[in-house]
This record gives C-alpha cells, sequence and structure tokens, in this order.
C-alpha cells in the first residue's frame, strides 16, 4: 500500500468521522444537560437537509443553501425542546425517550407527506464537486471543507463553553443543575442553548452529508445518528470530548475496514464495525473517555 | 422589618410529611439559627424556601414577596440564595468559572470585578487556587467557595445548610469566622446546623426543629442558657436514634 493510498483514507476517515463527531457532540451536549438521548436528533439533520433542499430548489446559491441548512437545524432544535421536551422535562427518563421516539416518528411522517417518501435530488455546484490532485493525492472539495468546517468549529465551541458566560454557565448545569439553578442560571435558558447548538451541528453535518450525496430524504439522518449516538457511547456518555473522539474513532474504523477488507468481507463491514464497537465496551465499559461516577456530592 | 417570613411551612415526600406546618421569621441583618437532629427536616425546609422541594405548602414571604412555588433561579435573582448541604461546587470547573457562574444572573455587571475582588480580600485562599478544578480543593476550601459563590451573586439572603458538616474544627473556625463576616456586612442569614454550641454563640435567634416541627425557639442567648435545650436535644437526638 502506498503512503498516498494511507492518506487518502485518513482524510476520507477525518471528514466521515468528522460528521460523526458533530452529531455525537450534540447528542452528548443534550444528554449532558437532561439526561435525554435524542433519538429525534436525525430528524434534525433530516430537516437541516430539506432547509438546504429548499434554497437550492428556489433558485438561490449554495452558499444561502448552507446558511439556511444551519439556521433549520436551529429553529427546529429550539422549537422541538420548547413544544415537545419542555412539558415533559421533570418526567422520568423513560418519558423522555419515548417523547423523543414519538418526536422523531412524526416528522418522519411530515417530510414523507408534506415533501416526499421519496429522495429529492440536490443540486451541488461544480466547484464543489471537483477535487485538488497535489501529487497523486486526490482531495475532494466538500471533503476537504468539511474537514475544515468541522474543525473549525469544534475549535469555535471549545471557546465557547471555555471563554463566554453562557458557555461556562451550560458546563455548570451540564454537571450539577440544580445547583446551577442556585446561581441563578434560567433552566429554559440553558436547555435551549444546548439544543440550539446540537441543531447548529446537525445543521452543519446535513451540508456534508447532502453535498456528498447529492439527495434529500425523509430518512436521511437515521444512520449517521445511530453511528453517532454508538460514538457518544464509545465515547463515554457524559463527556464532550469523549463524543467527538467516538465520532472520529468510528469514522476511521468504518473507512478503515472499507479499505482494508478482503473484497468478499466488506459486505460484513457494519457488522465487524459493532464488533470492534462492542470489543472496545467490553475492555472500557465506560467508554473510551468515561470516569466513574461523578464523586461530587 | 422581617426579611423572611415562613407560616405553616409543610413538605412532604409523597405520603411522608418532613416539615410539619412550621413558622419562621428571620429580622433583617439577622443570623438565626435553624437547629435539630438528624432526619428532623432542616434540609427540606431550606430546599423548599429555595423553590428546591416539590411538596411543600404554607405561605414565604421574601421581603414582602410571596415566592413559593417560584423556579428557584427566579428566587436568587430576586437576592435570596442557598448553600446547599454538602457543599456542592462544581468540580470540573476551575475557582474562577465557578465564581464566573455565579455572576450570571445579575444585571449589573459593571460591579462583578469590584465584588469579586471583595470575595478573595475575604477568602483569599480562593485567590491562590483560582486557576485550580474545585474538585481539587480540601472540603474547607470547597466551603469557603460555596460561600463565595453565594456572596457573588449578590444575594441580600443566604441560607446556609450545615456549612461545618464534614470539617477539621480548626477549618469550622474558619468558615464560622467567616460567617460572622458576612452578617457584619448586613448580609440576613438562616443557619442550619448540628453543631449546637457554635450556632447558639454566633445567632441571634434560634429554632429547635424536631421530626419536622418546631419545639422550641427564641434568643439564642436564652437557648444557651437554658438547661433546657441540652436536655431536649440530647432526648431528641436518642429518639430520633431508636
Ligand atoms: N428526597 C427525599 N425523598 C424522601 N424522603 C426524604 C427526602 N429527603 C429527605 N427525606 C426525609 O425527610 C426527613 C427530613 O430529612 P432532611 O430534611 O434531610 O433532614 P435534616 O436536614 O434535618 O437532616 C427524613 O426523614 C428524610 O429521610
Ligand atoms: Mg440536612
Amino acid at each position: 500500500m502506498t503512503i498516498e493510498l494511507l492518506l487518502q483514507q485518513v482524510l476520507n476517515a477525518l471528514s466521515l468521522g468528522g460528521t460523526y463527531a458533530l452529531l455525537a457532540l450534540g447528542l452528548a451536549i443534550v444528554f449532558s444537560m437532561m439526561g435525554l438521548i435524542n433519538f429525534a436528533h436525525g430528524e434534525i439533520m433530516s430537516g437541516a437537509g430539506y432547509g438546504l433542499w429548499f434554497v437550492i430548489l428556489v433558485g438561490l446559491p449554495f452558499g444561502l443553501g448552507i446558511v439556511a441548512a444551519v439556521v433549520t437545524g436551529l429553529a427546529i432544535a429550539v422549537a422541538m425542546e420548547k413544544i415537545a421536551f419542555r412539558p415533559v422535562r421533570s418526567a422520568s427518563p423513560a418519558a423522555l425517550l419515548l417523547t423523543s421516539f414519538a418526536v422523531s416518528g412524526i416528522m418522519q411522517v411530515l417530510f414523507q407527506n408534506l415533501i416526499s417518501p421519496k429522495g429529492r435530488p440536490v443540486a451541488v455546484p461544480d466547484v464543489l464537486t471537483g477535487s485538488w490532485t497535489l501529487g497523486t493525492l486526490h482531495v475532494g472539495t466538500i471533503q476537504a471543507l468539511s474537514i475544515i468546517v468541522t474543525l473549525a468549529l469544534l475549535a469555535g465551541l471549545t471557546v465557547f463553553f471555555r471563554r463566554t458566560r453562557m458557555g461556562i454557565a451550560m458546563r455548570a448545569a451540564a454537571s450539577d443543575f440544580d445547583v446551577a439553578r442556585l446561581m441563578g442560571i434560567r433552566a429554559n435558558a440553558v436547555i435551549a442553548a444546548a439544543f440550539g447548538v446540537s441543531g447548529v451541528l446537525a445543521g452543519a453535518a446535513a451540508t456534508f452529508w447532502v453535498a456528498q450525496r447529492g439527495s434529500v430524504d425523509p430518512l436521511m439522518g437515521f444512520l449517521p445518528v445511530l453511528k453517532a449516538f454508538i460514538a457518544v457511547i464509545v465515547g463515554g456518555l457524559g463527556r464532550l470530548e469523549g463524543a467527538v473522539a467516538g465520532g472520529f474513532l468510528l469514522g476511521f474504523i468504518e473507512i478503515g475496514l472499507r479499505a482494508f477488507l478482503p473484497d468478499d468481507l466488506v459486505a460484513y463491514r457494519e457488522a465487524l464495525t459493532l464488533a470492534l464497537v462492542i470489543l472496545i465496551l467490553v475492555l472500557r465499559p465506560r467508554g473510551l473517555m468515561g470516569r466513574a461516577r461523578e464523586s461530587v456530592r | 422589618m422581617s426579611a423572611l417570613v415562613v407560616q405553616d411551612l409543610g413538605v412532604a415526600y409523597g405520603s411522608v410529611q418532613a416539615v410539619r406546618g412550621i413558622d419562621i421569621s428571620v429580622e433583617r441583618g439577622g443570623l438565626v439559627a435553624l437547629l435539630g437532629p438528624n432526619g428532623a427536616g432542616k434540609s427540606s425546609t431550606l430546599r423548599a424556601l429555595m423553590g428546591w422541594a416539590r411538596g411543600a405548602s404554607g405561605r414565604v414571604a421574601f421581603d414582602g414577596e410571596d415566592i413559593l412555588g417560584w423556579p428557584p433561579e427566579r428566587i436568587v435573582r430576586r437576592g435570596m440564595t442557598m448553600v446547599p448541604e454538602g457543599r456542592r461546587v462544581f468540580a470540573d470547573l476551575t475557582v474562577d468559572e465557578n465564581l464566573v457562574v455565579a455572576t450570571v444572573g445579575r444585571r449589573d455587571r459593571a460591579t462583578i470585578a469590584a465584588d469579586r475582588d471583595q470575595v478573595f480580600a475575604l477568602f483569599p485562599v480562593l485567590y491562590e487556587r483560582r486557576g485550580q478544578k474545585a474538585g481539587s480543593l480540601s472540603g474547607g476550601e470547597q466551603q469557603q467557595l460555596a460561600l463565595a459563590r453565594a456572596l457573588l451573586s449578590a444575594a441580600r439572603l443566604l441560607l446556609l445548610d450545615e456549612p461545618s458538616l464534614g470539617l477539621a474544627p480548626k477549618v469550622v473556625d474558619t468558615i464560622f469566622e467567616r460567617i460572622v463576616d458576612l452578617k457584619r456586612r448586613g448580609l440576613t442569614l438562616l443557619l442550619v446546623e448540628q453543631n449546637v454550641d457554635r450556632a447558639l454563640d454566633i445567632a441571634d435567634h434560634a429554632y429547635v426543629l424536631a421530626n419536622g416541627a418546631i419545639v422550641m425557639s427564641g434568643p439564642a442567648a436564652e437557648l444557651r442558657r437554658s438547661a433546657g435545650l441540652a436536655q431536649a436535644y440530647l432526648g431528641l437526638e436518642r429518639e430520633s436514634a431508636a
């Protein structure tokens, strides 16, 4: 195997893993705040994809479509929190989980009936579908952009969580929600902010996903968010860094298996991915970055 | 005038009645102790005052405003806060970040920096440790951070739930000195303690709670002198241990 081919696969893995990382981070932020794994996160992503699709459909430039995807992701996530989760916030974790399943199902039906059960094509401009050639290395423009934007978003969020009052307040709320409220932090505001951030990240992920596939469909978000959920568990539930690491790890495992498995085994790569994930969890039951339960009291 | 008036406060956890209709009043600028053995309902009382307990009933007036049923963040923004039992600092956040969080509810942003300097003057050890994770502090330092946080939230009334819990006697001295400092600065305090003698030393007035009801109350000096307290208290201890 040549070094170029290896580099090529590393780029593929960074791109795919980065998308999983953005989705996993969104799941983890909401989980850290209210103990909910939001199974409707995939529909936020699909909805953001439809935002992109709509803007292209009416003939506006792709750049505006990206903005539309992010704004749609943000709007759906915030609306979802307010309409579906706020009224049941103090209910049991199981009730919250069921609510998220219901929201997911309802949104899928809405996409199917209001837009189409079939995939809708999204025309991606030539500048984005092209690739750069560096020696023998081919770097897809979308791929390169997705890696750069993902890293920029992760860096931006790190600054947000370390330096801004809202970011620090969100970390406090994630570590002890009741005491955070004693500090004057508004429960509604931090939870809405958590959903908002998760929506923006889902919007960015949707853009990369749609740009690489050229279409949107009602079930589009299901598979990547399932992967992101696995990434959250592998990384260590409740650790934001863990979710990001888990996302990238999953990207590397998937691309690695796709690239290096013998042809007759490639069909089993999803199963092999899951087997590896299970192996990691057997070795580290709390995930890569998980730690013993909060020792603070 | 009273800063806090509690009338017929009850707290129920399902069918368990932890607090059974108690009356408490705290004068503005006063330091009132709420004493009683383990399980008497002291924490439940404070939690109910802060909007932390669900099954609370009765009437709670803070500066004349009926606050029972308000969410905690609204009560804090109005000027009353609690240092919870067990300190509960944000362990993964630095000392500085813990203090930033405490100011989130404030509108007077301009005065925060000056207040922070004052807090550091009152708790010099926090200044030394300001870049450290709060979880790495000793118990006494964490308690000071918890007090500093409450102070920086600009509350006029503090509810303190067993600030001496689990601390070495010397450290307890420091904490009690700081509590007296807070009173001197004009804060109103409601102090829950198991450390009866020390609490009575610094309090103006005290209530003794047992099995969810007030069994004794009066000026701290009087309670300290009365032989009845020690007996009543020990009796209660024995009773609740039995
Ligand atoms: N969350 C809760 N659920 C059920 N019972 C509780 C809860 N918290 C406290 N209790 C009960 O209420 C009573 C009073 O507890 P608490 O207010 O913590 O007492 P104190 O602070 O005086 O030690 C105890 O019998 C305790 O077991
Ligand atoms: Mg208690």
